[in-house]
This record gives C-alpha cells, structure tokens and sequence, in this order.
C-alpha cells in the first residue's frame, strides 16, 4: 500500500490563489522585460565556477547514444570505462577517479554520476538491489539499457559536468560522484522554425584472425604429449578427436555470418516558435545504433516538448516533457544466456567455427525471443512568481518514469532439450518537488529552499523452464489460483521487489561579489534519506567556493600579455548516498539458506524461513551516511588573446565509507558491514587551448586536456591494513584499483630446479610442492612458500593519465574536428589468453567456466611467448593473476573526425526558407594505437581483465545534413 | 507590483519550507526485516527455526560438501574431469581452486549454529509478544534448535577435528574465538542431543506426549524424517558416542532407536526402495527406512542442479553429459560388491552385471546410479534433482550397532546384527572371517556416495589402509580438513591443522 505523498498541499493551494488573483489585476499589461532568460530555470548553476562544459557543436554530429560517449576525451577529470563495445551497453563515465573499490559488479552503482535534464536529476533504471538475486553478476538484470544516459543528441543545447562537491550542493548527496548536466535547447519566438537533423552511416566489420579445429588441436597436443597422464588423453576433447569432420575442422569462415558491416542512421525533427508570452519546441527523433557483431544494435525513439509562457509579468511558466523508448538487439553469447538461466547446459561441443553449420545454429536461435526495451518518460513544470521586485519564488514539479523490460526465450533446441522463459519488468519512479525563494539584488544572490523527492522502485520477474513446446513462449498461468497451464509448478520461479526512498531536503545557498573581483559562493544544506531507518537520517553538507579576479588588481591590471586571470577555490564537505537500503536499518533478517548453484531455494520442507543475512554480511546499529571532503584550487588564465590555459588541483578525501570486513567465521557471517573506509583522488586537471586565426579565412582551434589521477586508500574500518574486497585486494596506503599478483619469472624445467630451503624444504605453492612444467613464481618474502603473501600490488585498472587533443579546423565555409582521446600508465589482465591455456580446466567444464563463445575461435596472438605448463598441475599454472597476463594497456584513439560544410551561402539555397544548411561526414574510432596484444584496450571490465567476450568498437563512418527553415 | 496581500505570501513562504520530516522519512524497508519487526508473531518463531535446518542443509549441500567430507578422501570415487576433485580424492587438499576454498571453510556451519544460537536466545521474546505461540510449541522448537546444533557440531568435529566452540551469538561482537579441544565441543553436543531427546517426540501425528497438535499445522506425514525425532537424537547419540569410542553408550542409544522403530517410523527396507527413484524411495528422504534426511523437493521448489550427487554421477542417457565427473572404476566395483547374489549389485562370473547401484560396469567410466532423484522425467531432462541427503537411516544404525557391539567385545550379537543387514541385501549370513572388515565392508557396499566412508574408516581406524597417510600424518591431523584461507585471516585466534600447514 503506497501511502500518499506528503507534498506539501497548501503550497499548491496558495500559489494558485495567488496566481488567479494577479491575473485579474495584470491581465491586459505587456510584459517590461520580454525576454526572460530560460536557461535559468533549466539550469540553476549557483556555482559558476564548479562546472566544465562541453564544446557540444563539435560532437553534434556524431552518431553517439550515450551521455558518456560524449564526455570521453573532451572533458577534464572524466574518465570513461566501457565493458564492450556493443550497441546497448553503457559506458561508465568515472568523474575524478573512483570514489569506493568496484569489488563486485554492483560497485558500479556507487561510482555512478547523476545525470540531469533540465535540473532534474533522473532515476537510473538499473539498480542494484534487483542484482540480488542473480547469482552471477556480471551484467544487469534487464534490459541493460541506461535510459538515464540516452538522450536527445538533437535536442541539447549545452552539457556541463560538474565534478566537485558543487554537485551535491546542488542535487544533493545522490550526486556524490558528480553529476552530468544537460540542458535542453530553448524555444524561439517568431515564426516557425523548423530544424532537420538527417544521417546515414555504416559501421565496418572488424578483420580478425579466425582459426579452426586444427589450430585449437595444434595448441593443445604439445601440452598432451609433455604432460598428460593416460586418465588426461581419455579426455582429450572429443569435439578435437577426428580431423575428417568439417564440422570443427572445415574453413574457420565463421566472422562471416557473426560480423556485418551495419547500417547507423538517426534523424531528428523540431519545430519552435511563439511570441514573448507564450512560446514551444516540439521534436522527434529516432537513432538507430546497428552493431558489427553478432547482429546486436540499439534504437532509440524519442519525443519532447518544451513550453514557456509568461500569462502575467511576474508569473513565469515553464514546462518541458520528454519521452523516450529504446530497443535492444542484445548479443547472443552463451554466457550472457547461461548466466541468465542459472541453468548451465553442456559446453562439451562448442559452436562450429565454420559458417555451414553456424548458421544452422543461428537459424535455431531465430526461435528465440530475445526483446529488450526500456521507456522513460520525464514531465517538468517550473513555475517563478516574484513576489517583490527581488524576491521570487519557485516551485518545480517533476515526475520521473522509465521502465525496463527483458523477454526471454530460450528454445529447447539450444538449450538441452529444456526451453526457457524468462520476463523481467522492472519500473521506476520519482517524484520530485522543489521550491526556493531566490533573492536577487546587484551582487547578491540567495536562495533558500527544500527539496523532496520520492523514489519508488520495483521490479517482477519471472523465470520458468522446461515448457511444452518451442512454439509456446510465454509462460500461462491460471487467473484464478497459481496453477501454472504451461509449465510445472516446480520450475517456476516468480520473484518481486519494491523499494522505497524519501529523500528530503533544505538548502540555502548565497553568492556575493564585491568590488567587481571577489566573489564568495557558499552553500548549506541537509538531506534527510529515509535509507537510515536507524534514526541517522540527516547529513549536512556545506560548500564554499571563492573567486578572485586578479586581472582587476592594479598590479595585473598593466600586463598586457595576460588578457584574464581568474584564481578559484573550493571547498565543501559533502555526504554521500548509499545506493541500497540493506544497511541503514541495523541488523536485520531475511531469507538466505540457498547454497552455490542454488540461491533461490527458499524454504525448508515448505516452511518459509527467515534468519540473518549469514551470507551477505552482518550490519550493525550505527550505520551513517558517508562524506567526502573536498578541496580544488584552480587558475584560468587568457594570454596574447589567443590561448586559454586552465589548472586545477584537487582533492577529494571520502570518509566512512562501508565496506564488508571480515568476521571470525565462527559466528556464521561472512563478513559485517561497516562505515570507515577513506578513499582520497587526487589529482591535476591541466587545460590548455589555443585559437589561432592562420590566414584570413583559416581559423584552428586546438585544445588539449590532461587529468591525472591518483587514488589512495587512506584507512580501512578497526585498524585493518588490508582485506580483501570481491575481485579487488585492498592496502591502506595503495590504490583501490590495484592488481594483486604472483611474479611471474618462467617456468621449472625439472624437478630438482625446485629451491630448498635450509631446512630441507621444497618451495611449495599454499603447501602443494612444486613440480616440473609449473611456474616459477617469485618467493617475494623468502618463506619457502609462494602464497598471497607473495603477491604484489600493482598497476591501475583506471588510467592515472587521461585526456584528449580536440581541434577544430575552420576554413571558409568548412569545418574540420579532429578528436584525440588517449590514457596512459594503465594495464589490464589478458584473461582472454590465460583462459585458452587453462583449458584444463575449462574444457568441457561446467558452469560459466566453461562456455565457449564463437569468438573462441581465434587465434591467440604471440601464443609463442607464454611458457608450455603443466595446465593439470593444481597450482593452478594459467590463473590470470600473475604477471604472464599482465599488459600495459596504455592508449591513443583517434576517436572522432567530422568534416561540415555550410551550404548556407550557394545559390540553390537563396530565395527559399532555409537559415542554414550543412552537410557533414563524420568518422568514429578511426583508429586506435597501443601496446596491448588482445584487441582494443579501452574495453574493459570494471575488474581490470580482458576477457574477449567483449564486441569490438567499430570504425563507424556517416554522412548527413542540417537544415534550419 | 504588490497585488497580493502580505499575509497570504508570508504563509505562502512559510507553508512551503514546512513539511513533517519524521514522517516523510520512516519507509518501512521491504526487503528486509529489521530486528524490532522481527520475534514479534509465532511466524517469526517458525521461520527462523525453519532457517535453522536451511542453513544446516545449505552448509552440506554446497558443493556437496556432505560428501566431499565424508567419502570422496577415502578414494573410492575418483574423477578424471574435475582437478578440483581429483586433488580430494588424492587427499591433496592443498590446491588451487574455489571450490577447495569453499569446502575448507566452515562458515556454513557456523551461519547455521548462529541461527540455532539466535533462536535459543530469542523464541522466548515471541511468546511474549504473541499468546498463540504455546510453551509446547516453544519447547518443541527450542529441541528441534538444539538438535540441529548438537548435529553440527558433531558433523564439525568430524571435519575439522578442535573446531571453536561458541553457544551464544555474541549479539554483533565478534570476539575472535579459539578452537576447543574436540572433547569439549562434543560434551556440548551431547549435552545439546540429551537435552533435545527430552522434548522432541517419535513422531508427529499429534499422539505424541510431547506434541498433541499437529506441528504447524501441518499432517504428521509432511514431517516424517525430515526433521528432528527422538529416533534422529538417538541415532546422534549413538553416533557421538562412537566418535568419542564410547561404545557401550553408542550401543545403548542405538539400542533404543531401534526398539522402538515402530513409534520411529523406520525400519529396514528393500534395494527397490533404497535404489529406487519414487516418492517413498530412501532417497526422496522420506523411504521407510529414513530417520533423518535434508529433504530438497520438487513440489516444494526446492530441487536444485547443484548440492546433490546426481550432479557429479550421473550422465548420458539421465543427463545431457558424456562423462560424469565422479565415478567408481571398474575394478573398485568388483573389490567392493566381492559376494555372489548381493541385491545391491553383483558381478556375474559371466561378466554380467546385475542391480541398481552402477551402469555400464566394465566401461572405462561407469555410472554411479544408486541415487537417482530426477527432478523431471521425460526425455532430456532438466538437471534438477530432488535426492534427499540422507543424514541417518536405519541400516546405518543396524550397523553401528553392530560395530558397538563388536568393540565391545560382542561378537555374537554384533554378527547378529550385521546379518540382519546382510539378509535385507539377499547375502548369506556371515560366519567366519574378520568380523570388524565384515561390518567395515557392509557399510561400504551399503552406504557407498552417501558421505560415510571417510568417517568410518576413522572410526575403524583404518585410515593408513586405505589412504597413503602414515600414522604420524594422522597424529598430526591429516585426518581433518585444513581451514580455508578465509577463515584463517578473519579469525584472529585459529590456527591451521598442524598436518596442512605449510
């Protein structure tokens, strides 16, 4: 039962009655000012000085979806992690550094910025609370679909990220890591203007080097003649065992039905216009991303309207509603399936390399459904009245709406005979009600106000196997009991969750600024999360920023080379929101007595049951939300007019954070979850433009960006030096992204190369005696046995160095943009690699282990220069933790290249209506240069491997046009 | 400008910066259960009982742990496909993998003498807060905890040899805790199982002294030998006591289990049954024969893929699998079922083989078929499987008793006892021999892949016989499993078995 919401009625009630009064009053007077500035409703930046924004023109052509594609290389301080290149799957835009380890797939969430539309800040629609009941987390439930991070590429007017604590100043502590600002091209007044944004594109299929049974039998019998015992040759794959069957062993032609060249193409469509009382922008548009492998892409349709009318001199009306649905072609890999399913069918024959029979696979899959589609719906009213000549008042409305939606089937045919279901609806919403008195005299500007916001959020889900038939593919359940009509009782299995937060919130904010070269912007404000059910519910988050014009002063005032020097500082304590409620309500019960293989078993003989959360980890009482302490100092600087150079330095230092520490096993809890974990990034943002005027008609812009980063964990909860955190191993003192890992310094030829100690004792890993074919690894502390203690931290999963080169090139009636984005000093694990000489353990295995993708069927590059182990030995010789698989991934992309050419001026354009015309050709990913071996560094997994599953980025080329009638 | 009326902006501003904060931010939580909402309703009291026995059948069915501990060590199974498995079965449990990790750690163990913990300490509260929660009820509950506790830390003992020792639940301090000389934990178990024995009744039909009603609601059949009875805290009494080799209690207690079989609801039964794959077969966990058994079934969803031996045994035509990951060889076969005319199976002189507990003899990977629960008939089924784990069933107890009796000097009786074994399983009666490797050889046909082998071979002390251990590794505790990575660094007081250190 949904109580209803406590919004505060009499506001409304009153506002109104004020409303209709002034209208009789005013009706027939015309407005003084008659331009009132829109953008200050969408975008109430109360802290100048705190926000990057993004040159928008020159990315508006290009063919991206998502927010981070955007930021990636343009923007200082944002580094962009992205798992796959495949149409759908979101990057991560990482702003400042991670703040909190990402030690398990839903750590995601709480390195998430906030993105905003129009103030609004919109409700992500994955979650990490519906992850709980999935028990391998390497994807979201759902859709995968980030409607948060879609917009309307047509329709955005300017893109600021705001990195520092202004972002919670502002939004709140959900928006802890920073927040990304769009706001929304305004209206226009006058005539119609009708604008046409129109392209077409291709993206091209990769070359690969393909291989076949042969290739796979080749690798794998040098390691069986050295080292398999007759037990290992009885299990020699069968699938590798007769050279004559074309089905393993006919052309390796498979990448010619798995990759495509695929069609891009996108228009967007608007309409503005009205006079100084009333005016509106109306627009549609659709993207369509198609990806190069394995037939995947993502559509996206969208609709907004935009409203400004002004029906009294005081009263200021601004509405804005936006829609949008998007569809998901998803990959078809078998461990995204199985995964899913939690149902592991037999990997003993994997997929054919040759596409004869491949395509008999495919033409299986085609009984599949496969429907991904997430929709979001946002509504915005803000309303100002001024009440006297500097006093006005605020009151936005807004209602947040997406849905997300994965329908699965499986048919039996590719399954082991066993079709599967599966139908997950997850729906999202959020209220939101904010109301400020604004002050605004000369140089002074306050704002006092509350915010109160409403998040609702559930999902159902549904999984059944084994239905009747590959014809039926819903599952059927009976209205009037739970008599499941399509499939047994027994292999059904619904789930449902709801969550609920309040959040409120009270702020004030004031920015003063005297003698034309100081300026003071100061800002307080509490959020209260109905998270903390233990009674913590407030935090409170105070900001300064400081300004000071140096130019003004008299001693810079004659220095002609220095057009505009500007020093800024900020500093602000801010909290941060949890991004689940498991913590905030002290020690609670629920339901976990499932075990591996098995977590949904929730009942014993029937009987429901109920105890503590053993597995997930004790929480105690005290839980708190934590806080980042902030600190930026910045310089911008204008020289011999021509260049701009800006330098922050930053500081960003975040206490109490929970994290999951050990317990003695001895009490059943895995671990207990505790506030006092303390992050500090660190770092410089370094921004040097310059726009040179080469000739009378050849203008170039260039702009690089450096950030680097560094992160630092500063102390961890009771004392403890270092834990282990998911994938991640943590040590005070070193960064949170950190590889942990065996030193690896080749391999024991023979048994008495084995070191001894003095003692008499062979050097053991874990206790187990090394032998002939394992791997040398270094004993780092002398003790005789290689164990953890043994591993060194070492390298970044996130680039320390990131940035970009952007450059524009104007000549005459053409535009050239030239995007760098590069990183530098990061490395990755080629798990890829270590997973195709583990094959001991991964052929034929049960399980995700197991699961061999169409893409297995590659060559392994400098497959010579891994040493020949013994792959049955249990140490484990291929684990990929060690420093054989460990790259430098550093890298530089030519990431972007648009060409436009103004058609505005040519003689078939005069006389009709057209205000500007431009045809433009852009090329994406053009190329990428690094010295990692396995494919394109830039894609990732937030742990740090490189797995292969991932779909390559493609080299995309379109070619479209602009026309403003 | 000023058209409306001071009075009505002033409330309008105050108005709008007013809203009742406590209100707007109490939600209550639907995932969870915070501890004022929780002990509140006699549900509570059953649902965290009920938690109990799930987390004691989680912590053996993880990775069929139940019978990683108990069999596969002792060799009779091997694997060709799983390194992780063939290290276990070549008592190498020093490897790489997770799933060692796993079986090393005894969290889940202690996850469910938490809950047993929390339950002793807190079923009181619901009967004050709620009137329907009956003392009976209570009393019932409190032995069904502390036989479930008694058990786990028997099954603990059995594993890990000194394992802490911890009756409270130290209520969110987690004081690190030492291991307790074994003796100690068992008294405590004992004295658990004694104390359960009091209360918990033979059966639940509603005649019992102990319990009237019917339990929860529920008919008696629901309950039979999946949770606690008197005979189940007999069968452990019997059993702790032959762990400690006080065997003239362990032959007293199995005495009584077995007088009264008929109150119990258990007794001896056929190979159809004990083979078999129906509803009221032995490994449904509710066969004829059954005193206590984890029950994992399908009407109820709780059949899984994992946690049961037909995961690792089984393959084509049962599952879609070539090779099963474990296997008895052929030639361990023909060791083991070593008499003509045994039920179980036997091994004709023409090569022919008949009964239920393998397929395909005399392939290089036979199939172990005994237990066969399938979740799903038909064709390509799914890989569900229902099979209970048995904990104690009655020929085991015919046969501990047996054992009793033989140590204590009884031979007579003792053969008496195994012959009643050996009868049910169409063998003629035992005359001359090693009596002990006659009992120690019964229980191996007779419980072979149900997770008892290890233990008996410890009990018969036989371990350097059947393994590669010496006499001085088993001083230093080859025996025990080494505690897991894990468990070593959260628990600041706990020290690795001296055998597995490195």
């Amino acid at each position: 039962m949904i109580s209803p919401l406590p919004f505060n009625r009499l506001s409304i009630l009153l506002l109104l009655a004020g409303m209709l009064r002034t209208q009789a009053v005013n009706a027939r007077q015309t407005p003084a000012d008659s331009l009132y500035k829109r953008t200050v409703w969408k975008n109430t930046a109360f802290f100048p000085q705190g926000k990057d924004t993004l040159p928008y023109r020159t990315v508006r052509a290009l063919p991206y979806m998502y927010t981070g594609q955007l930021l990636e290389g343009r923007i200082a301080g944002v580094s962009v992690m992205r798992n796959s290149g495949e149409p759908g799957v979101a990057p991560l835009p990482v702003i400042r550094g991670l703040a909190t380890p990402i030690g398990q797939y839903k750590d995601v969430y709480s390195n998430r910025p906030m993105y905003v539309v129009n103030g609004v800040p919109l409700i992500s629609s994955n979650n990490p609370y519906a992850l709980r009941i999935k028990s391998s987390d390497f994807t979201d439930i759902g859709s995968g679909i980030e409607v948060d991070a879609l917009p309307d590429m047509n329709n955005i007017q300017e893109v600021h990220v705001l990195k520092g604590p202004e972002a919670v100043a502002i939004y709140g502590s959900k928006a802890a890591n920073g927040a990304i600002v769009i706001t929304t091209t305004d209206p226009e007044t006058g005539k119609y203007h009708i604008g046409v944004n129109l392209y077409g594109g291709v993206a091209v299929k990769p070359a690969i080097n393909t291989a076949n049974g042969s290739y796979q039998r080749d690798l794998l019998l040098p390691f069986y003649n050295q080292y398999a015992t007759p037990a290992q040759w009885k299990n020699f794959p069968a699938y590798l065992a007769d050279s004559t069957r074309s089905l393993y062993f006919g052309p390796a032609n498979w990448d010619d039905i798995y990759y495509r060249n695929a069609f891009q193409h996108g228009v967007g469509l608007s309409i503005a216009g009205g006079t100084n009382r009333a005016s509106f922008r109306f627009g549609v548009g659709e993207r369509t991303e198609n990806g190069v492998a394995d037939h995947s892409a993502l559509h996206r349709y969208n609709v907004f309207y935009d409203m400004s009318i002004i029906p009294v001199e005081q009263l200021t009306i601004n509405t804005y509603v936006q829609a949008l649905t998007a569809k998901r072609n998803r990959n078809n890999n078998i461990l995204d399936r199985l995964a899913e399913e939690e149902y592991y069918t037999n990997q003993q024959y994997p997929l054919s390399p040759n596409k004869y029979y491949l395509q008999q696979y495919y033409q299986l899959l085609d009984g599949s459904v496969d429907r991904n589609l997430a929709n979001a719906a946002q509504a915005i009213i803000d309303v100002k009245y001024r009440l006297w000549r500097t006093l006005s008042i605020h009151t936005q409305g807004s209602i947040d709406y997406n849905d997300n939606n994965r329908d699965l089937f499986v048919p039996a045919s590719v399954n082991d005979g066993n079709s599967y279901n599966s139908l997950f609806t997850g729906v999202n919403r959020r209220l939101r009600w904010n109301n400020f008195l604004a002050y605004d005299r000369k140089e002074l500007h306050l704002q006092v106000g509350q915010t109160l916001e409403e998040d609702q959020l559930k999902y159902d889900y549904m999984r059944a196997y084994r239905g009747p038939s590959d014809f039926i593919k819903i599952p059927e359940v009976s209205t009037d009991s739970s008599f499941w009509i399509t499939h047994g009782k027994e292999l059904t299995y619904p789930y449902k969750d709801y969550q609920r937060q309040r959040t409120l919130s009270f702020y004030g904010n004031a920015s003063y600024k005297w003698l034309d070269k100081y300026s003071a912007t100061a800002s307080l404000r509490s959020d209260g999360s109905s998270f903390f059910g233990n009674g913590y519910w407030w935090s409170i988050s105070p900001v300064v920023s400081l300004g000071w014009d140096m130019k003004k002063e008299n001693w810079l005032h004659t220095a002609g080379a220095i057009d505009a020097l500007q020093l800024n500082v900020s500093a602000g304590r801010t909290a941060r929101m949890l991004a689940e409620d498991m913590y905030g309500y002290g020690p609670y019960y629920t339901v976990g007595i499932g075990w591996t293989g098995a977590g949904k078993v929730s009942t014993y003989a029937s009987m429901p049951t109920l105890g503590m959360p053993y597995g997930d980890g004790y929480t105690g009482g005290g839980i708190k939300s934590p806080y980042d302490e902030h600190l930026s100092v910045g310089v911008t600087a204008t020289a011999f007019k021509h260049f701009n150079a800006s330098l922050t330095a930053y500081s960003r230092t975040s206490k109490g954070l929970l994290i999951a520490v050990p317990v003695d096993a001895t009490y059943g809890f895995s671990n207990k979850i505790v506030n006092g974990m303390g992050v500090r990034n660190s770092g410089i943002e370094l921004g040097l433009q310059g726009n040179f005027r080469l000739s009378d008609d050849l203008y170039w812009s260039t702009g690089i960006i450096m950030s680097y980063n560094r992160n630092k964990l500063l102390e961890l909860p009771e004392g403890l030096s270092s834990i282990n955190y998911g994938q991640r191993h943590l040590e005070v003192g070193k960064p949170i992204d950190q590889f942990w890992l065996l030193q690896n310094e080749g391999i024991y030829k023979n048994d008495n190369e084995i070191p001894v100690s003095d003692r008499g004792k062979p050097l053991t890993y874990n206790g187990l005696t090394l032998h002939a074919g394992d791997p040398r690894w270094k004993d780092v502390n002398g003790d005789y046995v290689i164990d953890d203690k043994d591993r060194v931290m070492q390298g970044h999963i996130t680039p320390p160095l990131r940035g970009g080169w952007n450059n524009t090139l104007r000549y005459k009636k053409w535009t050239l943009d030239v995007s760098f984005s590069y990183a530098l000093g990061n490395q990755l694990l080629n798990s890829a690699v270590a997973n195709r000489f583990d094959f001991a353990n991964r052929e034929g295995a049960e399980g995700l282990a197991g699961v061999k993708e169409v893409t297995f069927w590659q060559q392994i590059p400098n497959a010579d220069k891994y040493p020949r182990y013994n792959p049955w030995s249990l140490v484990k010789p291929y684990q990929p933790e060690q420093t054989l698989f460990y790259e430098k991934a550093s890298w530089l992309k030519l990431q972007a290249l648009t060409l436009k050419h103004d058609l505005a001026g040519y003689g078939f354009v005069k006389g009709t209506a057209l205000r500007k015309l431009q045809a433009y050709v852009t090329a994406s990913n053009v190329f990428t240069w690094s010295p990692y071996t396995g494919g394109d560094p830039s894609l990732v997994d937030y742990f740090g491997y490189s797995s292969g599953y991932a779909q390559p980025l493609p080299r995309t080329f379109t070619i479209g046009i602009t026309a403003d009638f | 400008m000023t058209t409306l009326r001071l009075p009505i902006k002033v409330l309008l501003v105050a108005a709008m910066l007013t809203a009742s904060c406590k209100n707007t931010l109490e939600v209550s939580p639907t995932h969870l259960v915070p501890e004022k909402n929780m002990w509140t309703t006699r549900n509570d009291a059953r649902s965290a009982v009920f938690a109990t026995y799930g987390l004691f059948r989680a912590a053996l069915a993880d990775n069929n742990a139940y019978l990683v501990y108990g069999e596969l060590r002792a060799g009779d199974f091997k694997s060709a496909v799983r390194t992780d498995l063939s290290a276990v079965t070549t008592n190498q449990l020093n490897a790489s993998s997770a799933t060692l990790e796993g079986w090393k750690s005894w969290r889940r163990f202690y996850a469910a003498i938490a809950q047993a913990n929390l339950c002793l300490e807190k079923l009181a509260l619901v009967h004050e807060h709620d009137f329907r929660y009956t003392p009976e009820e209570m009393k019932l509950d409190i032995a069904q905890v502390r036989f479930l506790r008694a058990l786990t830390y028997f099954y603990l003992v059995r594993i890990w040899g000194d394992v802490p020792l911890l009756t409270n639940t130290g209520d969110g301090n987690f004081t690190p805790v030492k291991r307790e000389q074994q003796d100690k934990v068992l008294e405590q178990a004992m004295l658990d199982a004694q104390t359960a024995l009091k209360d918990l009744p033979w059966s639940y039909y509603g005649t019992s002294p102990e319990l009237l009603s019917n339990y929860w609601g529920q008919p008696g059949n629901i309950w039979q030998g999946v949770i606690g009875s008197k005979g189940a805290a007999y069968a452990l009494l019997a059993h702790i006591s032959a762990w400690k080799g006080d065997y003239l209690s362990a032959e007293r207690y199995a005495h009584t289990a077995m007088d009264n079989k008929a109150r119990g609801g258990y007794n001896l039964v056929d190979v159809s049954t004990l083979t078999g794959s129906a509803d009221a077969s032995t490994f449904s966990g509710q066969g004829a024969n059954v005193i206590f058994a984890l029950p994992f079934k399908n009407i109820y969803q709780e059949s899984s893929g994992s946690g049961h031996i037909e995961d690792w045994t089984l393959a084509d035509p049962y599952i879609s699998r070539v090779t099963p990951d474990i296997y008895v060889p052929s030639d361990s076969i023909l060791k083991i079922f070593n008499e003509p005319n045994d039920s179980r199976y036997k091994v004709g002189t023409d090569g022919i083989a008949t009964g239920n507990y393998f397929a395909g003899f005399g392939n290089p990977v036979p199939m172990f078929t005994k237990i066969r629960m399938p979740g799903i008939t038909g064709v390509d089924p799914l890989r569900l499987f229902q099979s209970a784990i048995v904990v104690f069933r009655y020929e085991e107890l015919v046969l501990l008793r047996a054992e009793a009796l033989l140590f204590l000097g009884k031979n007579e009786d003792a053969t008496f006892q195994l012959n009643a074994v050996r009868a049910q399983r169409n063998l003629p009666d035992f005359k001359t021999g090693n009596l002990a490797n006659a009992i120690l050889a019964e229980r191996r046909r007779e419980l072979l892949g149900e997770g008892w082998r290890w233990y008996d071979l410890v009990r018969f002390e036989k371990l350097t016989t059947y393994t590669s251990f010496k006499p001085a590794d088993i001083a230093r505790g080859a025996q025990w499993w080494p505690v897991s990575k894990d468990v070593l660094s959260s628990g600041k007081e706990i020290t690795q078995t001296k055998f597995w250190q490195q």
